[in-house]
């Protein structure tokens, strides 16, 4: 018996060395699952990146006048480098769009002797003043500043605010510069409104000169409505304000644009009050556009005005019916602190956009 | 393994590395599946060898038997040694026939019945010498099974508690501690397959061989029982 035991042992061990050694061991489990790389990305990042730098080399292709001006972040990197130092800090500005201000030596600063290569738009000095100096804004001049190559910077201002820092909400990007002057976003020419806040936008001395400065409106409604609508919506986030002044900003001296987020918050609310007229559905060209001024606490300062008159009976039944919704829907809850940006919004009553939305 | 350890991906999985990353009940089932596979396999071994002597021993004692031989002659052959088989039973057999014929026995019949009952109590010996740990086979065979399904459920009870732990399905987190379990199962029929084919053909060739004996049993009683009527 016991040698029955030995043999049986010895036999059970030999299988098992040999199931050890030559069966294989199953290789580690590696996770199907691959990690899908996700960018957390602010829509602000989209909706506050306009504007192109005129330094950047134009491409050998050019780009169709309607492309976006957007630049992804690893294409402002690599401009970066090439920029001068003024101009680097420049496009930062846009990249962060926190409100937390940023006091720039951009524009306002009289004495600042380097020029400014690119186009900075939109100052908005911070209400109090910080900077103590009365800096001269610079009057917006659409165009290339052909002369402006060694200008220092200080520009004449219209406005007699105190010159607070401004802050550069939007600057210029790094975007493929396009080889046309890239469209300008219309802008109020309404005479400035008693609220001193002031689109600022600067001619700046560009060394670039196939790349005049894009005037930009308000807020970038008028970016999203170029971009995603095509149709022309202009922004108001300037109320009343066609009075561009440079350097001055706005009075309240945050760093803010209305992003696309709000801009859709803002036509979703309107769209729940919204009942388009039926039987005008398809007929794709009821666009009504609609200029809404707003209070503070979100309600209608006044009638909407019809941006687009149209003489066509029906039309004017989709228009009475949008601003019918306009006035119903009232009070928006838009963010308070943005109030300077939403105070005047042009918005789109498109029928395919706000059903199909 | 707890459920941190088993939530550690590619937990190495070889046996080694099942065996090492199981729980510990799981470990005791497989250790004792081990045991039971290996003490199968040993009484398979020397039953096999004694059920061939058995039957080999068997063979030349039925040579010698029917060769011609004095019977008395046999016996003396015999009766020194210890025997095993056929031979135990001639010898038992004979033994019982020279006590009645020296104490002059008077029943032809008395002493007939004390010989097969001899025989009858040396068959019943060989037979249980035959099926020793024979049963042990058939336990193994029909319990192994299902203390591996023990060892499995425990181990997929320990992957179910990874998943609450990580709380996370894949399949990285819950496979050591299925394949573990599964080895367990693995483990308990690799140890009862054998043991249930061994216990069918081993107790088969008991009874062959016990039969045998019952027929040479049967056949000496009938000649011891000649002997008696030509005696008297």
């Amino acid at each position: 018996m016991r040698s029955a035991v030995t043999a049986s042992a010895l036999g059970h061990a030999l299988i098992i060395g040999w199931g050890l050694v030559s069966l294989p061991s199953t290789s580690a489990f590696t996770s199907a699952e691959k990690p899908l790389p996700v960018d957390l990305v602010s829509i602000d990042e989209f909706t506050q990146i306009t504007a192109g730098e005129e330094k950047a080399e134009p491409k050998p292709v050019p780009a169709p006048p309607m492309e976006r001006p957007e630049v992804t972040e690893a294409d402002r990197q690599t401009e970066k480098p090439q920029a001068p130092k003024a101009q680097s800090t420049a496009p930062e500005i846009a990249d962060v769009p926190k409100p937390e201000p940023k006091p720039r030596e951009v524009a306002a600063l009289p004495p600042a002797p380097e020029p400014k290569p690119e186009p900075v738009r939109q100052i908005e000095p911070a209400p109090a003043p910080k900077a103590p100096e009365p800096a001269p804004a610079a009057e917006a001049e659409p165009g290339p500043a052909p002369a402006a190559e060694a200008e220092p910077a200080p520009q004449p201002t219209n406005v007699p605010l105190p010159p607070a820092r401004p802050k550069i909400t939007e600057a210029p990007k790094p975007v493929e510069p396009k080889p046309e002057p890239p469209k300008p976003v219309e802008q109020k020419p309404t005479p400035p409104a008693p609220a001193p806040r002031e689109t600022v936008q600067k001619p700046d001395p560009k060394p670039a000169p196939q790349e005049p400065p894009r005037e930009t409106g308000g807020f970038d409604a008028d970016r999203i409505a170029a971009l995603l609508n095509k149709v022309p919506q202009s922004g108001g986030g300037v109320s009343g304000s066609g009075t561009q002044d440079p350097g001055q900003g706005m009075p309240s001296g945050t760093d803010m644009t209305l992003t696309m987020s709000e801009i859709d918050a803002l036509r979703r609310q309107i769209s729940q009050c919204w009942s388009p007229p039926i039987g005008v559905l398809d007929a794709g060209q009821m666009n009504v556009r609609l200029n809404l001024a707003f209070n503070p606490d979100g309600t209608l300062t006044r009638d909407p005005q019809l941006l687009n008159p149209n003489g066509q009976q029906i039309f004017m039944i989709a228009a009475e019916a949008a601003r019918r919704a306009v006035i119903s829907c009232q009070p928006y809850h838009l963010p308070a602190e943005k109030y300077d940006l939403w105070r005047e919004v042009n918005v789109n009553f498109d029928p395919r956009d706000m059903l199909g939305g | 393994m707890d459920a941190t350890t088993l939530a550690a991906p590619a937990a190495e999985i070889s046996m080694l590395g099942l065996f090492w990353h199981a729980h510990i009940v799981v470990k005791l089932v497989m250790i004792g599946l081990l045991a039971a596979s290996v003490w199968c396999w040993a009484i398979i071994l020397e039953k096999v060898f004694v059920y061939r002597r058995a039957r080999a021993s068997l063979d030349r004692f039925e040579g010698n038997f029917w060769s011609g031989q004095s019977l008395e002659e046999l016996y003396h052959n015999l009766s020194g040694r210890s025997t095993t088989g056929m031979a135990a039973l001639f010898v038992a057999a004979m033994r019982e026939w020279k006590r009645s014929h020296e104490a002059g026995a008077l029943s032809r019949a008395g002493v007939q019945s004390r010989i097969e009952k001899v025989m009858d109590v040396t068959i019943g010996r060989e037979q249980s010498r035959l099926e020793d740990r024979l049963l042990f086979l058939a336990t193994v065979g029909s319990a192994a099974p299902f203390i591996g399904l023990f060892g499995t459920v425990w181990g997929i009870m320990t992957s179910f508690t990874a998943i609450a732990a990580s709380e996370s399905t894949n399949l990285a987190v819950v496979a050591p501690g299925i394949a573990e379990a599964l080895f367990a199962t693995a483990l308990g029929l690799l140890a009862a397959i054998p043991a249930v084919i061994a216990y069918n053909k081993l107790s088969n060739d008991v009874a062959r061989i016990v039969e045998r004996l019952e027929g040479f049993a049967d056949e000496f009683t009938a000649i011891l029982s000649r002997q008696l009527d030509e005696r008297s």
